[in-house]
């Protein structure tokens, strides 16, 4: 029995026990590679049609006759020069054009793109010297020396070519070398910079000019020349740097060495490929100058591929006449003749094929140019005989189809539909299948990039993996409003058939191009699409269908750019889309903030404008303070669908957007993200922003502000209660807070105009203080957390608090964080910290404890109901003048409550006023303020008493009344 | 289920209140009239002052006991950075401590009515007669049938549940939206479940982290009931706070030995590096 299992749900046994070097070699963008595997190459390539790169007008050239250009006769060097955008077929061409010339028995040197210009001087040319004539090749021992010192010994080389360097430079007309000590280092450890450039592998290229023109100009130990231009210093530092190299090391440059070479190869003319021409700019032109020079001595054959920028040093004059120039893209674009959406299955299909050639399971039937015609009946024994899983529309393709490897090189951008960028893509995803990081080759993620704007039914997002199926793998059913797909693929990749059930997808046996009806899963398009037997059903209601919502038609419309749109939002085959995804989420989150409000249940808010987006999307640049990043790449495509689906109808129809269907899908996410929108929001603007106050108060919080801004406006209302928890409490739910009468006096006369007008509109904002005391320390309607305002009390006295307030960082607010559009936190702060400078300009005034101490010292001790009878006694007497009875009278309206409170004042002034702070000295000079303004003082001011004072118990009008009684 | 105890759905209307009082008495505030002093707190006569329904809370949620006339503090259960984190993840391990299927706490409700919320919604209308049915009928299915004095089943009517959804709201478990039709999403506090992670690997862990599936065992056990899909997986609500807390690297999923996996149902696992294929196991970032 077979040990060869069909996959169900598991990999196809050709990739059971795949080598990832042989996987990795299939793929290699290296041509060396293929180009040194015959039987790979020969496999996989695919006939190459190139342009002539000098004709006028777009004249196609075919790899032969390329080829045939090549003549083993010819009595000088031949130079082909192949030139084309980067994985447009130009190594390709150059591994074709080596096996044909090596099938000729010519010697090929292969120079790849990773060789360093010491290796190919010191190995690959004296290697291939080796192996074709024998011996040692002279002179080449010397170059060996260089790389090895070059590798070990590098500081010691850098020191000697400086040295010698800088004589040679000093021989120059012209010239100031006089390093100092640090020059002479920083020189050294310029040059042994590049010594190791040029000694590395994969960097030769660009990096073995020793000085650029830029360097000259920024390096000022190099700019040692009175006269020269930059360019011309730069190419002297380089002659001397390299005289230098080669008079230590007596070492040909690549030009004497390939001379030497090509001289003792006689009639044997050896081909050099250089498949990545991009060695330095000095090398270059004295490699260019051999290859132009028309010597007969010389019999090189070269093939020089490379991007047109480093191959721009061979149009010369000479060069152009007599070099062959080819193009493998057309200018302007990376399109190349051999590879379009026709050409591009059977531009793969050997590639995949090779994987199963081996054992004879693929093989191909070819016409003359190696072109596929058709694919052989797997060998007998091979696996795919035994497997018998796939047929021979895809065999040799599997685990793909040839839709999906149409869809992938489609889904291409324009500029990366080249030969490289396709096969490296194909090879990406097997890659992914073979890990079995993906439940098929259609979720892999390295087909997010690619364009497919395919749709399914909306019901199948929620099955991402059967939607990815059907995008990459399904073929257009015969309604054209289905995609069908093999059912052995859903079956070779393990997808449950229950699916069927619980999906709108049937199965069906359906016909096709290549034989009989084959099972297939038909999955809808789009949602309107209905099933088979509903649709002969209703076919006679047909005509009388109202037309689909234009919302729902719109979202159909847009919904294939999803997964572009997840991949980057500035797609502009997405730009619709965009627009509905960026007010599904603005709305959504406006949902979850209750309008962008700062708190739950709060008022608060930060206006988020019509034109602003509260969020940046990833990829889209760095947010701004008052924005959060989000990652489109982490919603399910599903999830995505609800939210265009909502953003289509918050555009169109925005009384049918239903939130409900929004947050039932993705209402945890968006809500991760409507907290962190507020987070950011407080913590930028109030919580943890550094600048709300001075550089020395920086342990104080927003939090603290607000319980200020709530003790100051309590103190303003009434100054006669000491500011405590209990009080901002009061303060908090008391209907309104005005600055109290007798302050409001007074203090009209003690301040300019424009010290009122602060006070005043400092008071005006103490709705707005409430209402922020609520937001940050209410339990409910009337209980705060006076435990907390109790503790940041102590730390954080209200007046103190204003006066560390910072101009500047309130200046910074946003006017968009705010209650409505007339009160912004920006506005509230800034009457906080211009009613601390009003204050702080009466603060200290003597008045303050002087009548604190006056009144104290009337009243304290006083009984009203002793005091009442005593005036009422004075008031009979006739030598009481009038006026101190009227006084008299006045005085008797005030309660013994009233008095007591009176009192309590003073005492309270007393107590602040020998206090320390700007609290305390503020607020105890408005409770001085307000005694003094008070009519009872102005009462007792107007009273003559006796001027005797009696005791701490006795008030002076126990003494007044005494001094009438007595006088009668 | 019928006990004295007083049912946590009728005596806890304003939870914010709990942890006021919880403050003044640890503080050794232990008597009504010190409460009241220290907090603002008012005591009624009728026992429906914002002081008694404090305590009320604070006895049926276990986190205080009384003696004679004073009421003493239970210690909380966790030890964060968050004093106010701590308070409420010990007001669900007192709860869920005693839920389990055999024998069902009287206050389960609190973590039942968000476990059947966990595995049903994302979103839900707070006075939906439907929804309340739904979990009621729930309840009893699979036997929690709170009881009152009398003996008679408390069903989850409109007003114990305005009052879970107090609770729920104040615990981090929803999340109010706007308008006036009292609706929620269903998105637990990423605090609380990152807390949970670290407490759970403090206690279960190895040091590194721990198993997924430990984590599960160890959140029923000791925080909240977390439902699984039938395939083992986190439900979507969860599922997403995991995801986002891995996505800020504050939590990692990562494959490790061979253990049973704990998926995550919706979400885009592929866009997060925080969430390995296959994983099961968490580490945190300490």
């Amino acid at each position: 029995m077979s040990s060869i299992q069909q996959p169900n749900g598991s990999l196809c046994p050709h990739y059971l026990d795949i080598d990832e070097e042989f996987l990795s070699q299939l793929s290699s963008k290296v041509a060396k590679v293929r180009s040194e595997d015959k039987d790979l190459f020969d496999f996989t390539h695919h006939r190459i049609t190139v342009f002539d790169a000098l004709a006028e007008g777009e004249v196609e050239i075919s790899e032969e006759e390329i080829y045939e250009q090549f003549d083993r006769h010819r009595s000088k060097n031949f130079v082909t020069v192949i030139e084309g955008n980067v994985g447009t077929g130009k190594s390709e061409l150059c591994a074709y054009l080596s096996h044909r010339l090596q099938d000729d028995g010519r010697p090929v040197l292969h120079i790849d793109k990773n060789a360093d210009l010491l290796t190919i001087m010191a190995e690959e040319i004296p290697d291939f010297y080796r192996e074709h004539i024998g011996g040692e090749l002279p002179g080449a021992s010397n170059v060996e020396r260089l790389q090895k010192h070059v590798r070990q010994n590098r500081d010691t080389v850098a020191s000697l070519v400086v040295a010698k360097a800088a004589l040679n430079i000093s021989d120059l007309d012209d010239t100031n070398v006089d390093f100092t000590v640090s020059e002479r280092d920083q020189l050294e450890e310029f040059v042994r910079d590049k010594l190791t450039a040029i000694s590395q592998r994969g960097n030769l290229a660009t990096k073995v000019s020793f000085v650029d023109p830029g360097e000259i100009e920024n390096f000022s130990y190099l700019n040692v020349f009175e006269q020269k231009s930059l360019e011309d210093a730069a190419e002297a530092w380089n002659d001397a740097i390299w005289e230098a190299v080669r008079d230590e090391y007596d070492t040909p440059s690549l030009d004497q060495l390939l001379k030497r070479v090509g001289q003792d190869f006689g009639e044997d003319r050896p081909v050099l490929v250089f498949e990545d021409f991009s060695i330095s700019a000095l090398d270059a032109a004295k490699l260019r100058d051999f290859m132009e020079d028309d010597s007969t001595e010389n019999n090189w054959d070269f093939i020089i591929a490379g991007t047109q920028d480093s191959t721009e040093i061979l149009h010369t004059q000479t060069g152009l006449e007599r070099h062959e120039f080819y193009r493998t893209n057309r200018p302007n674009s990376s399109s190349v003749l051999f590879l379009n959406e026709d050409s591009c299955v059977d531009f793969i299909r050997p590639y995949l094929g090779y994987i199963k050639h081996s054992d004879g399971s693929v093989s191909y039937e070819r016409d003359e140019t190696n072109a596929i015609v058709d694919i052989d009946s797997p060998a007998s024994s091979s696996t795919c005989m035994q497997c018998g899983f796939c047929n021979n529309t895809f065999r040799d393709l599997f685990p793909f189809n040839e839709g999906f490897l149409r869809r992938i090189y489609r889904g291409l951008d324009d500029g990366d539909q080249r030969p490289r960028q396709y096969v490296q893509k194909v090879f990406n995803v097997l890659e992914d299948y073979l890990e079995e990081f993906v439940d098929s080759p259609a979720s892999s993620d390295e087909l997010n990039d690619l364009h497919n704007s395919r749709t399914v039914h909306d019901d199948i997002y929620s099955e991402e993996s059967v939607r990815q199926l059907a995008k990459w793998y399904g073929e257009e059913g015969e309604d054209s409003d289905a995609l069908v797909v093999d059912a052995r693929f859903p079956k070779a990749f393990g997808f449950d058939e229950e699916l069927l059930e619980d999906l709108p997808i049937e199965r069906e046996a359906v016909s096709t191009d290549h034989g009989g009806p084959r099972e297939a899963w038909v999955i809808p398009k789009t949602k309107q699409r209905k099933k088979k037997q509903k649709q002969k059903k209703q076919k006679q209601k047909k005509r009388r269908e109202p037309k689909p919502d234009p919302e729902e038609e719109k979202i159909e419309e847009v919904k294939g750019y999803l997964d572009t749109w997840r991949e980057n939002p500035d797609a502009s085959a997405a730009a619709d889309l965009d627009v509905y995804m960026r007010t599904a989420f603005k709305a959504a989150l406006d949902h979850l903030t209750e309008g962008f409000v700062l708190r739950p249940d709060g008022e608060l808010e930060y206006l988020v404008g019509g034109n602003n987006d509260p969020f940046v999307l990833e990829g889209q640049g760095v947010p701004s303070r008052d924005q959060i990043r989000i990652d489109p790449a982490d919603f399910t495509t599903s999830d995505l669908l609800a939210l265009l689906r909502y953003g289509v109808y918050r555009e169109m129809s925005p009384r049918q957007a239903d939130e409900a269907e929004l947050f039932g899908a993705v209402g945890t996410q968006l809500t991760g993200y409507a907290r962190e929108w507020r987070s950011t929001i407080r913590s930028e603007y109030l919580e943890s922003n550094p600048n709300f106050f001075v550089q020395a108060a920086q342990n104080r919080e927003f939090e603290d502000l607000v319980i200020a801004l709530c003790g100051v406006a309590a103190m303003l209302d009434d100054p006669w209660k000491e500011v405590t928890a209990e009080r901002i409490q009061e303060a908090y739910s008391a209907d309104d807070l005005s600055l109290d009468a007798d302050l409001k006096n007074i203090l009209g006369d003690r301040l300019v105009q424009e010290k009122q007008d602060d006070i005043a509109a400092f008071m005006s904002e103490t709705k707005q203080i409430q209402r922020l005391v609520g937001e940050y320390f209410a339990a409910s309607d009337n209980v705060l957390d006076i435990q907390q305002i109790r503790e940041r009390l102590s730390k954080a006295p209200p007046v103190e608090v204003l006066d560390d307030l910072k101009k500047g960082g309130i200046q910074n607010l946003p006017s968009e964080l705010r209650f409505d559009s007339s009160t912004s936190v920006k506005d509230i702060a800034f009457a906080g910290y211009n009613l601390f400078d009003a204050l702080s300009s009466v603060a200290g005034d003597d008045d303050a404890p002087a009548a604190a101490g006056f009144v104290n010292h009337q009243l304290r001790g006083i009984n009203v109901s002793n005091v009442e009878e005593y005036i009422e006694s004075i008031r009979t007497y006739d030598d009481v003048s009038p006026d101190t009875k009227e006084i008299l009278g006045k005085f008797v309206t005030y309660s013994q409550e009233e008095i007591d409170k009176v009192l309590s004042a003073c005492m309270l002034q007393d107590e602040l006023w020998v206090q320390k702070g700007t609290h305390a000295s503020i607020h105890g000079t408005l409770t001085g303020l307000k005694i003094y303004e008070h009519e009872l003082t102005g009462i007792l001011t107007q009273i003559e008493f006796t001027g005797e004072t009696t005791g701490d118990d006795m008030s002076e009008f126990v003494k007044l009344s005494g001094h009438y009684t007595e006088g009668l | 289920m019928i006990t004295s105890e007083q049912y946590v759905l009728n005596v806890v209307q304003n939870p914010k209140l709990l942890d006021i009082a919880y403050r003044a008495i640890q503080a050794g505030y232990t008597e009504k009239e010190e409460i009241v002093a220290k907090t603002g707190l008012e005591s009624e006569d009728d026992g429906n002052g914002t002081l008694e329904q404090a305590i009320k809370g604070l006895l049926t949620f276990g986190l205080a006991r009384k003696s004679e006339y004073k009421y003493l503090p239970e210690p909380l259960a966790f030890d964060t950075d968050d004093w106010g984190l701590n308070f409420r993840m010990t007001m669900l391990h007192n709860v869920t401590n005693e839920a389990t299927e055999s024998d069902w706490g009287k206050q389960s409700v609190v973590v039942l009515n968000y476990e059947w919320l966990l595995e049903n919604k994302q979103y839900f209308n707070g006075t939906s007669s439907e929804l309340r049915d739904k979990i009621d009928r729930w309840h009893r299915d699979i036997g929690y049938e709170p009881r009152n004095n009398n003996g008679k089943r408390m069903k989850l009517n409109p007003e114990k549940f305005n009052h879970w959804r107090n609770q729920a709201e104040y615990l981090g478990l929803i999340h109010p939206t706007k308008g006036r039709s009292s609706n929620y999403t269903v998105a637990p506090d990423p605090d609380l479940v990152e807390a949970s992670v670290y407490a759970a690997c403090k206690e279960e862990g190895d040091g590194e982290g721990l198993e997924a599936q430990q984590y599960v065992d160890w959140l029923n056990q000791n925080l909240l009931r977390v439902p699984l899909t039938t395939e083992g997986e986190f439900t979507k609500p969860f599922a997403s706070t995991l995801y986002r807390l891995a996505k800020n690297k504050r939590i990692a999923f990562v494959k490790h030995g061979d253990q049973a996996q704990v998926g995550f149902d919706g979400v885009a696992i592929d866009s997060n590096d925080g969430i390995a294929k296959n994983a099961n196991y968490i580490t945190v970032n300490a």
